[in-house]
């Protein structure tokens, strides 16, 4: 039998939980975005290295190679890939709203929309800007309204789980889900789905670079969960943040780096 | 102790520098395991360590490649097929075509390339006095550049200019057009001078002294071209001038249209450098277009579609314009189809007025490592045309095989039954190395 003193401790305890409970996924999913938007965007010029190794089931292993160079500030980049020995000298220009692909073989400028895929893998331009979760998503609602959020560990790390849909036409995937660290909200893992809903890829961001506060994603695996068997692992190495003349930013040059 | 402690510490490092290589082979090669993926949290930011990347560009080197093209095409004769022509009328055609880069870097982006390319022949297609291998130079040029304002290429190179994907007006350079049935084929280039000048992204002007046909500085073609952004638009306005001939003038553009990608080419020349067949009196005679502005015209939309992943379906198509081209079928002549063979004057889809063509592809697909086409093209005016269904498939990283089925229709005496064939069955292997 519980006294009245006892009952009322109860009823305070579980007020406080549940207050607690409250506040932590009183997060507003806006501003996730808005921080890891911000976080991720590096305010210096950005030369490196990039690799993606690519594991099919049915064709084996691929390895893609690519010369990055970016003026983060004005979404600006070139990149030029270096193998295999088939796409060895392609290359991409972006600068604001317009995108041009060089195909070596034909030795044309295709001026295209941002969407295109890069040398045949998922990936598009999109990936390597900085991102633009603010812009393109916006929190997917319960039943009753709130924000769909909780609180989990992705192994032993305390993250967020945010459930965020497009909020433009113009988007990859139509559906996502963000664990986002909670102590600086950097994500660690995003599931892309389609608009049929079904589950395409699990996208594993494995480690970061920081520099003056801000992140690049230097390892990340992407799992495809469409096509079981496919994985590509992404690797950014040799970064330098040299300031980068503004002529690195041409059709020339991208010309003169391809074969 | 230190000494062992040092050794130990050195093999430790030694033993992870060794196996780190293999972390990236162990994560392709397992199932992910969130909680190992994500233990050790100190791992999961470090600082930024800048280093000076070596671009390739800035450095010695010498590169060979290359690719290797098999090429075999069956014609099915259509009087065969209709059982009225004998079975010597099919035609099999096969060639192996190799292209062999090389490719020399020094410091400050000057670079010299050269695709040497070598075609061998089965001597059943050769001519008995004619050798099995054909040899070409498709480029040899040297590139340099003035602190990166002004570039230079010189020697033979590739060039196109223009914004449509299979006809362009206002690539007024190039000799060889492109191949229907090998879109992404490597041409052969036009000897020449380039000079580009990119003003940033937004703008650039480009200079190119043709010097193809040239015994001295008046038998040079030239060409002149700008291109400026105005928005997500990029245009084009190019001039093309030779001695004794007929000027051209060019505008092209690049724009988001109704939600694709649209391109447009438009050429304007006073007349015209090209003959044609013309009727003076009872007889045939060859005279070019003269006293009158003829437009050519390219219009394209392409747009890539979702389905299941990104960009996974292409559709492009096209409409050209050929205000030089006849706008009746002469080929129901057969004077005048005699004349037009012998007197070289044919270039396939660009023989009348009015064509259209659409290319659709769908990545990934029948399986993940192939892709299907369909590419059509139809001439408008005598209503013939090839539609190609197409599979890629790759076999592994470098190789790739790519059947096809080419169906041609329309009239007997149209373009597209010039050759005979009413079908063709495509099969190319290409290697790269």
């Amino acid at each position: 039998m519980q006294s009245p003193r006892m009952k009322l401790w109860l009823v305070l305890v579980l007020i406080l939980f549940t207050h607690i409970k409250a506040s932590a996924t009183d997060v507003v999913v806006k501003d996730v975005l808005r921080t890891l938007d911000g976080l991720r965007k590096i305010h210096e010029d950005v030369t490196a290295k990039v690799q993606m190794a690519m594991r099919d089931a049915e064709q084996g292993d691929k390895l893609i190679e690519a010369v990055y160079f970016a003026k983060d500030l004005d979404d600006t980049f070139l990149m030029v890939m270096t193998k295999p020995e088939s796409e060895k000298g392609n290359g991409y220009l972006k600068s604001g709203k317009n995108f041009w692909m060089y195909r070596r073989n034909t030795r044309t400028f295709q001026h295209v929309g941002r969407s295109e895929s890069i040398s045949g893998t998922d990936a598009n331009a999109g990936d390597f800007e900085a991102p633009k979760y603010e812009l393109q998503y916006t929190a997917a609602k319960e039943p009753d309204g709130k924000e769909r959020v909780s609180e989990e560990l992705l192994s032993k790390v305390p993250v967020y789980k945010i459930e965020i849909v497009s909020s433009v036409p113009d988007v990859d995937y139509p559906k996502k889900i963000l664990w986002v660290r909670q102590d600086n909200y950097l994500p660690l893992k995003e599931q892309s789905f389609s608009l049929s809903g079904t589950l395409m890829n699990t996208q594993y961001y494995l480690k970061y670079s920081e520099i003056n506060g801000h992140y690049i994603a230097v390892k990340q695996l992407v799992v495809d969960e469409f096509e079981k068997g496919n994985k590509t692992l992404w690797d950014i190495t040799d970064i330098s943040f040299k300031k980068l003349p503004d002529e690195t930013f041409s059709k020339a040059y991208l010309e003169n780096l391809s074969k | 102790m230190i000494s062992f402690l040092r050794l130990l510490s050195l093999s430790l490092v030694t033993f992870f520098v060794l196996v780190s290589p293999a972390c990236g082979e162990n994560l392709l090669d397992q199932v992910p395991d969130e909680s190992a993926l994500f233990a050790d949290e100190s791992s999961l930011v470090t600082s930024a360590n800048p280093g000076e990347i070596a671009v390739f560009g800035d450095q010695h080197s010498v590169a060979f490649s290359g690719r290797l093209d098999s090429f075999s095409t069956y014609g099915v004769n259509r009087q065969w097929l209709a059982g009225t022509g004998s079975f010597a009328s099919n035609v099999l055609l096969t060639y192996t075509q190799a292209d062999l880069f090389l490719d020399v870097r020094l410091p400050k982006g000057v670079k010299a390339f050269a695709d040497v390319s070598l075609t061998n022949l089965p001597a059943a297609v050769s001519t008995a006095s004619a050798s099995t291998v054909a040899f070409d130079i498709k480029e040899m040029f040297i590139d340099f550049n003035l602190d990166r304002s002004i570039y230079v290429r010189t020697g033979k190179q590739f060039i196109q200019w223009g914004r449509a994907y299979f006809w362009n007006p206002v690539d007024f350079i190039n000799r060889e057009q492109r191949n229907f049935f090998n879109l992404n084929a490597v041409r052969s280039g036009v000897y020449g001078v380039r000079v580009h000048a990119p003003f940033g992204q937004d703008h650039n002007a480009y200079l190119f002294i043709d010097m193809t046909n040239a015994n001295n500085l008046d038998d040079f073609a030239f060409l002149a071209r700008a291109d400026w952004l105005m928005g997500a638009t990029e245009i084009g306005s190019s001039v093309w001038g030779a001695n004794q001939k007929t000027f051209s003038y060019g505008l092209d553009f690049s724009s988001p249209l109704w939600g694709f990608d649209g391109s447009g080419e438009l050429v304007l020349s006073y007349g015209s450098n090209q003959n044609k067949i013309v009727e003076s009196g009872s007889s045939l005679v060859l005279a070019s277009t003269q006293g009158q502005w003829i437009p050519v015209a390219v219009l394209g939309l392409s747009r890539q579609l979702h389905w299941e992943r990104p960009n996974r379906i292409n559709l492009r198509a096209e409409l050209f314009y050929n205000g030089d081209g006849y706008g009746d079928n002469i080929l129901l002549r057969a004077d005048k189809k005699a004349l037009l063979i012998a007197s070289g004057l044919y270039r396939a889809n660009y023989l009348s007025k009015l064509y259209g063509a659409a290319f659709v592809s769908v990545s990934e697909f029948p399986g993940r490592s192939s892709s299907l086409s369909f590419n059509l093209i139809q001439n408008a005016i005598d209503g013939s045309g090839i539609a190609v269904l197409g599979l890629n498939q790759s076999i592994t990283d470098g190789f790739q095989m790519s059947p096809s089925l080419a169906l041609y229709y329309g009239d007997a005496s149209s373009e597209y039954l010039l050759s005979g064939y009413s079908l063709a069955f495509i099969v190319q292997a290409l290697l790269t190395f």
